[in-house]
């Protein structure tokens, strides 16, 4: 089947099969920053925003999301170009091997447009489908609050 | 394998009535079950499913509403229900932004967050049929009564009672899913249990409602001091988990029943 998105403000059409996941689209289409991790829906690696809300690209069926708004880390901003909140994990030293990053920066940027200020609990709440096997989150965690207190002080 | 994208519940009603058509809600549920014998989906998306609304008497519901959309709705409409406790704790934050009630309530997974809660409040679903929307018990549906009917679930309406409430549940680390949880709502008056209903999730039979128990606990002081519970009124097994026996976890729901209840009763004299 043929199905149109919106990815990172840009009109893309692709084939694909009647069951495959959103994150298989993205990634044979060279959206490689969606990252395939346990393909389950368990450690968030895969994450992106539909609509503006955030979900595991492996648990949705592509089919499902035609004609919706996909945002992926790089819609955010790039190396050039980098939204507060990936400056604020890069200062923050809150990056290692890397893989968790881009759905650690969705998540984040998904609680950050809903609650300007979290507190730990909540910060804990947001990232709780987020899994990190290198950092021990305590740099994730510095790196949310930095980029909270940058986006208020922007703001 | 086809995809439809109808527009209303008739519309959608109609092609799940043919043999091998599931209908799609988030997704999450058939990508565990897999696509086997599945001819069609029938995407749910375009239908009005998220509804949300309440009278003195009920809460309805709209099936279509995400785990993360019914916190958000109840927190507004009703601050108190067990369901808010129960959907944020259920899986995680982008899987509660995709699991929707509906599908929750036609898959009913052995460590659902969800139907618990809903099974203890009394909650009737809405099925859209080939004319008109009807409405069961829940229990019924669950018990096959209506099973025949392959229509829709549109909807949930929810008795508007005001309970005191208690939900726990056993996982082995935090955002594993549940081996079994309790659900326990209270209805304390003038220092007595004037009404209570007990839940557990997880078991041999999917859900028990432990009406022995409540019948023993109702009309009894707040204050009781002991609340150890009555061995033979403990009428519940669970199955063979990996890892896990049967014993342990019936030893585990034990005593999270026994805090549950001390907590709850304590809180309620409080």
């Amino acid at each position: 089947m043929k199905g149109s998105f919106e990815i990172n403000r840009e009109e893309r059409t692709f084939s694909f099969e009647d069951t495959d996941t959103l994150l298989e689209v993205l990634r044979e289409n060279g959206y490689r920053e969606v990252k395939k991790g346990c393909s389950g829906g368990n450690c968030g690696s895969c994450v992106v925003l539909l609509d503006g809300i955030l979900v595991n690209s492996c648990q949705v069926l592509a089919a499902s999301a035609t004609g919706k708004e996909i945002t992926t880390v790089r819609g955010l901003g790039n190396i050039h170009n980098p939204h507060p909140i990936q400056k604020a994990f890069a200062d923050a030293g809150a990056v290692q091997c890397g893989f968790c990053t881009p759905g650690m920066i969705l998540a984040t940027y998904s609680l950050l447009s809903r609650n300007p200020d979290p507190s730990d609990e909540e910060i804990r709440r947001a990232l709780d489908g987020n899994i990190c096997r290198c950092t021990g989150y305590v740099k994730i965690f510095d790196a949310v609050r930095l980029a909270a207190r940058r986006m208020r002080d922007h703001d | 394998m086809d995809w439809y994208y109808p527009s209303t519940p008739a519309e959608a009603a109609r092609i799940l009535e043919e043999e091998g058509h599931m209908p799609h809600g988030g997704g999450t549920g058939l990508l565990r079950r897999g696509f086997r014998d599945i001819r069609g989906l029938v995407d749910l998306s375009g239908l009005k499913l998220k509804e949300s609304n309440s009278d003195e008497d009920w809460v309805y519901l709209g099936s279509g509403l995400t785990f993360s959309e019914t916190v958000e709705t109840l927190s507004a409409l009703w601050e108190d229900c067990i369901l808010i406790r129960s959907l944020s704790r259920a899986a995680a934050t982008p899987l509660r932004n995709r699991i929707t009630l509906g599908g929750s309530i036609a898959d009913f997974p052995l460590w659902s967050d969800l139907m618990g809660p809903l099974y203890a409040l009394g909650a009737e679903i809405e099925i859209y049929g080939e004319e008109e929307p009807l409405r069961f018990p829940l229990k019924e549906y669950l018990d096959g009564r209506h099973k025949e009917r392959k229509g829709l679930i549109t909807g949930l309406y929810i008795p508007f009672k005001r309970w005191q409430s208690w939900y726990g549940r056993y996982t082995r680390v935090t955002f594993d899913y549940p081996m079994l949880n309790i659900s326990i709502l209270l209805k304390p008056d003038a220092g007595i249990i004037r009404d209570i209903r007990i839940v557990i999730v997880g078991t041999t039979s999917k859900m028990n409602r432990l009406k022995e128990l409540e019948e023993y606990l109702i009309n009894r002081p707040l204050s009781m001091a002991d609340i150890s519970l009555p061995e033979e009124m403990l009428h519940f097994s669970f199955p063979r988990r990996k890892g896990i026996s049967p014993e342990y976890l019936h030893h585990h729901a034990s005593v999270l029943l026994e805090r549950g209840l001390s907590e709850i009763i304590r809180g309620s004299i409080s």
